[in-house]
């Protein structure tokens, strides 16, 4: 090892990596200045790429940053920080802004990492996305046509969709975690040419409302990809058209017209009439919430409208009926990572590429239970890999 | 492909997997003690990277156990090192090469001062073999046999021992390790 690499490091780009650690961890350029014993004078050039930083400096920086140095010093690709706006009723406080930032920059990283395991395993992404749709015009008719028009070049059918996460990470190629955003917060959409679109979906909220978020998500993809935000989950007042237009393409989209509508015929048919439960019933088989169904079916005028207030108003406890009828949740995958990510990682880690600690780092788990996910999807590391697909969304001891 | 470490004359120093292994084993001690030049971890491992083994050796166990090393430390098994400002630019190098800094720590640490390294990391192997030929590198396995070896250990004992870091910590030697006949012989 002859070459110190921080004489042949690419100084700017190494000045914007530490600047950038530094802000997010809330640290002003004289406490980062305290941390290494210089001027202040001295972070500033350092941060301009004027002033190379010595070995011993990086060291002490990345730790205070709360950083690996690797994550400096090694070859990542580089991703420039990208512009979110607040998208929501009103404009986000100050601790709004304290409390989404950490997830937006955390959302950044995870993707950056994505997208770094993809270079290291010689794995692009294939992206399958289709052209921008024009968002102008009434509301529901355009949601109606961009629904119609992503479930036939998607191959779904007029059906429900049982796994609309995996859809959308395999069969268009986004980027979607599951994160610990604040509870008035749905979901966030980053896009940038390098990464492409990423997303952010509540881990804490209920599986319906967060696949509900991803239809809102993907909505944004399709119509306005460029565009980066992050949208909070309050009820307007007075729903703006871009709200209409997302919430009408959830509804289009999980539940096209024309199956719905066979469904429901038959239930009536069987049955004379559709009660709470059928109600319960189908919206499980549709993974919505029991409140999106019965307004979609009042808008069909399948039901009366109005009725989702009344039930409301009479004590309708959803849940208790769930639990009753036996119904879980949806069976959408909820762990923090895309599978294809996980996939990736594994992949890195058995052929040498990363380290145990890397690998650890990257599933956010400790050592051995980065162990235990090898040893599940690779049950011999030198073989091919294995048909058994390991359920990598099973709770774990750390999940308690 | 690391020489025996049947004739340990140099310190030795403990990646994050070996002290997980090691710890794992539930006979931490009696395995140092089997190295009388002496023994270390980097405080950054120690602090950040071998942090919890699997309590119990049923294999459906999984709840964590907190690795806590005090107990050697402070019998004087095992000893911290830390890193040093004139070792820190091998560390930067290694931690560009290897994307790990456990892995970089110990071994900057382990190159300045002349030390063995224990590491079963596959990555690091590689990469240290190839940059720092005179590195010396152990491995898990290695360790236990020359303990198995040295204390006369009975069948019953090794395969118990070789049992627990196989449940609490998840390892065995792969594919083409140099000691995964004995390690399948003795479990």
């Amino acid at each position: 090892m002859d070459t110190n690499i921080l004489d042949t490091i690419d100084p700017r780009r190494l000045a914007a990596e530490l600047q950038q650690a530094r802000k997010q961890r809330g640290l002003t350029q004289e406490e980062a200045a305290g941390i290494i014993d210089v001027a202040r004078t001295t972070i500033v050039a350092i941060e301009k790429g004027e002033r190379r930083l010595r070995a011993a400096e990086l060291v002490k920086l990345a730790r205070a940053y709360g950083r690996q140095v690797s994550d400096f010093v090694r070859p990542r690709p580089p991703i420039a920080p990208v512009p979110v706006q607040f998208r929501g009723p009103s404009q986000p406080t100050e601790r709004d802004l304290a409390a989404v930032s950490p997830v937006i920059a955390q959302l950044q990283d995870l993707a950056r990492d994505y997208l770094e395991l993809e270079e290291l395993t010689a794995s692009p992404l294939v992206r399958k996305y289709p052209p921008e749709y024009p968002a102008a015009g009434p509301p529901e008719p355009v949601a109606e046509a961009i629904a119609l028009d992503e479930r036939n070049r998607l191959g779904l059918g007029d059906g429900p969709i049982p796994r609309l996460r995996d859809l959308l990470e395999q069969d268009v190629g986004l980027r979607i975690f599951y994160l610990p955003l604040p509870p008035r917060y749905s979901e966030t959409y980053i896009f940038s040419d390098v990464l492409g679109a990423c997303i952010a979906i509540n881990r804490h909220h209920p599986p319906e409302r967060q696949r509900w978020s991803l239809t809102h998500a993907f909505l944004h993809f399709l119509c306005h990809r460029a565009e980066s935000v992050v949208f909070a989950a309050d009820a307007y007042q007075r729903r703006p058209e871009g709200e209409r237009l997302a919430d009408a393409f959830a509804d289009f989209f999980l539940m096209p017209s024309g199956g719905l509508s066979r469904r429901f015929t038959d239930i009536v048919r069987t049955k004379g009439k559709a009660t709470p439960a059928d109600l319960i019933t189908l919206a499980h088989y549709y993974g919505v919430s029991v409140e999106a169904m019965t307004r979609r079916l009042e808008m069909m005028k399948l039901l009366p409208a109005g009725l989702w207030e009344r039930l409301r108003e009479g004590g309708f406890k959803v849940r208790e009926a769930q639990q009753q009828l036996g119904l879980e949740s949806p069976p959408e995958r909820i762990s923090t990572f895309p599978l294809r990510y996980q996939f990736l990682a594994i992949d890195a880690f058995v052929r040498g590429l990363i380290t145990e600690g890397r690998l650890a780092r990257l599933l956010d788990v400790d050592r051995v239970e980065a162990r235990l996910l090898v040893e599940q999807l690779r049950p011999d590391m030198d073989d091919a890999i294995g048909e058994l697909v390991p359920d990598l969304d099973a709770p774990r001891p750390s999940d308690a | 492909m690391s020489r025996s470490a049947s004739a340990p004359t140099e310190r030795l120093l403990l990646d994050a997997c070996c002290v997980i292994n090691l710890y794992a084993s539930a006979r931490m001690e009696a395995i140092l003690s089997t190295w009388p030049v002496g023994v270390a971890v980097a405080d950054y491992v120690r602090d950040t990277e071998a942090l919890a083994v699997r309590a119990g050796t049923d294999a459906s166990a999984l709840p964590a156990e907190q690795i806590d090393l005090a107990r050697l430390i402070g019998r004087g098994w095992l000893e911290l090192a830390s890193l040093h400002d004139t070792e820190a630019e091998t560390f930067v190098n290694l931690a560009a090469v290897l994307g790990g800094d456990g892995e970089a720590a110990t071994a900057a640490i382990a190159i300045h001062r002349g030390w063995a390294m224990a590491t079963d990391d596959r990555r690091a192997t590689t990469v240290l073999g190839r940059l720092v030929p005179q590195l010396r590198l152990i491995t898990t396995p290695e360790l236990l046999r020359h303990w198995a070896q040295i204390e006369a250990v009975s069948p019953e004992v090794l395969r118990q021992v070789l049992s627990n870091v196989r449940t609490r910590a998840r390892y065995e030697p792969r594919g083409l390790h140099p000691l995964r006949g004995w390690w399948l012989a003795n479990r």
